[in-house]
């Protein structure tokens, strides 16, 4: 590769993630197909990624002859045939990762498995995040003596709450059996030096029972 | 920490470019389909030899099933990967394409069926076909060797960034919470992971067969 | 007082010492004696010779001075950066025999009595109290298993300074990790006795992401075993539910952890019930713990069930990360939950590392 400058180079690599926003989208398959180098990164990034996870990359493949013959013959196409456009978008926005919310400390990510039961399953599953959220449990207002004395210790300050926190809809529908695992890892899981009376007492405070 | 041997990973699904390169294309835009092309050809004539003998017989037939894609690409919903399309399209142009030529002998029917790469249970593995030297197999394997050797020469933010990405398959906004940076910070440190693995294993590719651009 | 260097087999017997032993505690230096010199040698594994660091030896040292016979009685509050919850706990200790009672002071109601090993929760809600003997209390497992160890091969040690918790003078000890894979913790011990009043934990940038904390700490509080012991006892009008678990190894249950993570050694290997709600059924899920020293991983294995196991994913809630995918293999599918108050990047080593061997 010669001189390709970075943010082209950046653009491909975030294409290739599918990770462009819709104005780079454009610009981004500019470059991509930019010739002769846009083409040889976003080859040679697919070679990397099929490396890294252990596939065969067959470089030999990357064929300009093959290319420029397919090319001919589809400029010899109508465009993309009757497309609707609109439909494709429709299932791109309610796909599964529009349901992703972030937020600083309880984060969720979801993947569905290849095959996956459709979409309405996903709206039965949640995350219990354990008795810290339970919907009968307020947050304790931090009572005046907690912690602190007079002489307020230097203390690290705990990671601040999310703000998305609050306002993410939340609504983990308890699953009674992850509750049970993380329940069982925190009594079992406490194999540790440190585990008292740290240890025992976040046992007990978890609040995995579920009826 | 990139193993050379793991489970067969989910392919990446909502995380890649396949969904975005095939609305831009229905909207027009005939590059985004090449790069499409360029992304899946060798998978594809990779699957379509394990079903043919004809060196030059695969290589029509995988044009053809490419021509067959754009041409049906209105008619992909995006629901399913759009590569198990591409594949199902695959082998039913091969097949078509060996009953007119009554290639019978070099079908192996089983083949059909049989696992290649995105086969959840398979182990992943460097297996000849038709349209592969012994020597082209070897230069694949030393391109993952040079791949792997230089992760592990790659600073640590960078390494755990296109790691997460390429073989945990995570989005950028999942990666940014885990390394507890900005998604810009993510999506430039898989860039120069890439572009740095990626200079190394330049000089390879440019002596496999077949040309460069 | 003088410390002696310990060797490694020193350790171990400190260790075996340790066990049955009332409090996992940290001893000062008596009254206001001054800070013990550091041991001349620090001991095998312990390669630092920083003069703020402080051996493991002289660390197991202090818990092997801390005073067993102890009672207190306080509130304690479980921080993450999103919430709180807190309790009351009462504590005592007769030498032989230990005593606790915990009480959480929102959520389900609840109630939880130990004797030693043998724990009992009461839920008022549902009348119902359930039974377990937890083995892991009580032990260092890893440290009388370890050929090494592990502890201060995979963290260092070093006082940090001095504060007051609930009212208490108490001493700060950093234990930090030497490597990405774990977390870190700051500890703060009660000067008179050691005891623990402050624990945090803090991931791979230092940043605290959880804490456990008194607020309120009565030491030497009238606590009495026979009151205890007489609470624990009466379940009348309760339905007693015994959680079973079977005790069996991953070998025979014909799984493997290929490339472990460094430290972390197979510590006990259980089946439980997979359902909460029937613990008798026989659906069984495979709970593999492993632990450095002060970090545990759980790893449950069941079998995949379609209509279930839809989604992978992590989550995290304070330290403790949760992994969720399935694992295909020729022998079949299966789903892997694993949980620990470790990095996810650790929990993903894990998960690659697990594989069938049969």
């Amino acid at each position: 590769m010669t001189d390709m400058d970075s943010e082209r180079g950046e653009l491909i690599s975030a294409l290739l993630d599918g990770e462009v926003s819709a104005a780079e989208l454009g610009p981004a398959v500019e470059a991509a197909s930019h010739l002769p180098q846009g083409l040889a990164v976003w080859h040679t990034y697919h070679v990397v990624g099929e490396a890294l996870r252990g596939r065969a990359p067959l470089a030999s493949g990357a064929d300009s002859l093959f290319l420029a013959r397919l090319r001919g013959r589809l400029t010899e196409e109508p465009a993309g045939g009757a497309a609707r456009p609109a439909e494709l978008g429709a299932a791109l926005a309610t796909g599964p990762l529009a349901q992703i919310e972030s937020a600083n400390d309880a984060v969720i990510r979801w993947k569905l498995l290849a095959g996956a039961a459709s979409l309405a399953a996903m709206a039965v599953l949640g995350w219990h995040m354990a008795s810290l959220q339970a919907p009968d449990a307020t947050v304790a207002a931090a009572p005046a003596h907690l912690g602190q004395s007079a002489t307020a210790p230097a203390a690290q300050p705990l990671a601040a709450p999310g703000a998305a926190l609050a306002q993410a809809p939340q609504v983990m529908l308890r699953d009674a059996r992850l509750d049970a695992l993380m329940a069982a890892h925190k009594q079992y899981g406490g194999t540790s030096a440190l585990q008292m009376p740290a240890g025992f007492l976040r046992n007990a405070t978890f609040d995995g029972s579920e009826r | 920490m990139a193993g050379t041997t793991r489970f067969p990973p989910v392919p990446s699904g909502p995380n890649d470019s396949d969904l975005l390169l095939v609305e831009r294309t229905l909207a027009g835009d005939q590059r985004a389909f090449e790069l499409l092309v360029i992304k899946y050809q060798s998978r594809i004539q990779r699957l379509i030899g394990r079903m043919v003998r004809d060196v030059d017989l695969v290589e029509d037939i995988a044009q053809e099933t490419f021509i067959r894609a754009y041409r049906a690409l209105h008619q992909f919903r995006g629901d399913a990967q759009f590569y198990t399309w591409l594949y199902r399209i695959a082998v039913n142009t091969a097949k078509k394409s060996l009953m007119e030529l009554k290639h019978t002998p070099s079908v192996l029917e089983g083949s059909f069926h049989s696992s290649d790469d995105e086969d959840e249970t398979s182990q992943p593995k460097i297996e000849p076909t038709t349209d592969e030297t012994p020597e082209s197999v070897l230069a694949a394997k030393e391109i993952a060797g040079v791949v792997n050797a230089a992760m592990e020469a790659l600073p640590e933010d960078l390494r755990q960034a296109v790691t997460l990405r390429e073989i945990e398959g995570l989005a950028y906004d999942e990666i940014a919470v885990i390394m507890n940076c900005p998604i810009g910070t993510v999506r430039s440190r898989i860039f120069r992971a890439r572009e740095a693995i990626s200079a190394r294993i330049r000089p390879m590719l440019e002596n496999q067969t077949g040309k460069r651009w | 007082m003088r410390i002696h260097a310990l060797t490694l087999p020193d350790l171990r017997k400190f260790v075996a010492a340790l066990v049955g032993a009332c409090l996992v505690a940290w001893a000062a230096a008596a009254g206001a004696t001054p800070p013990a010199a550091l041991p001349g040698g620090a001991p095998a594994g312990s390669a630092d010779s920083r003069q703020s660091e402080m051996g493991i030896g002289e660390w197991l040292t202090r818990m092997h001075q801390a005073s067993r016979k102890r009672a207190y009685v306080g509130t304690f509050v479980v921080s993450t950066g999103s919430s709180m919850t807190s309790a009351r706990i009462w504590h005592i200790c007769d030498g032989v025999q230990q005593m606790e009672r915990v009480e959480p002071l929102s959520g389900t109601p609840r109630s939880t009595f130990r004797r030693n090993d043998q724990v009992i929760t009461f839920l008022p809600e549902s009348r119902t109290a359930v039974v377990e003997r937890r083995e892991a209390l009580g032990l260092f497992p890893l440290l009388l298993t370890a050929p090494d160890s592990a502890i201060a091969q995979h963290y260092t040690v070093r006082l940090s300074g001095a504060e007051r918790v609930a009212g208490h003078d108490a001493e700060v000890v950093m234990l930090l990790p030497r490597d990405n894979m774990r977390f870190g913790y700051r500890i703060w011990n009660e000067k008179k006795t050691g005891l623990v009043v402050k624990l945090q934990t803090l991931d791979t940038d230092g940043k605290v992401i959880e804490q456990v904390a008194f607020s309120e700490l009565q030491m030497n509080a009238p606590v009495s075993m026979a009151k205890l012991t007489q609470m624990m006892n009466n379940t009348e009008g309760y339905r007693i539910e015994r959680l079973e678990v079977e005790k069996t190894t991953a070998s025979a249950e014909g799984w493997a952890l290929r490339n472990p993570v460094a430290g972390f050694k197979s510590m006990s290997c259980h089946k439980r019930p997979g359902n909460p709600q029937e613990p008798a059924s026989s659906d069984r899920i495979l709970q593999w713990v492993f632990s450095d020293g002060l970090a545990s991983v759980s790893l449950f294995v069941e079998s995949f069930d379609r209509r279930r196991h839809v989604v992978e994913g992590v989550s995290s809630v304070g330290a403790t990360h949760t992994l969720m995918r399935k694992l295909s293999d020729k022998s079949g599918e299966w789903w892997l939950t694993l949980v620990g108050e470790v990095p996810l990047q650790t929990l993903n080593v894990f998960s690659q590392g697990l594989e069938r061997s049969k």
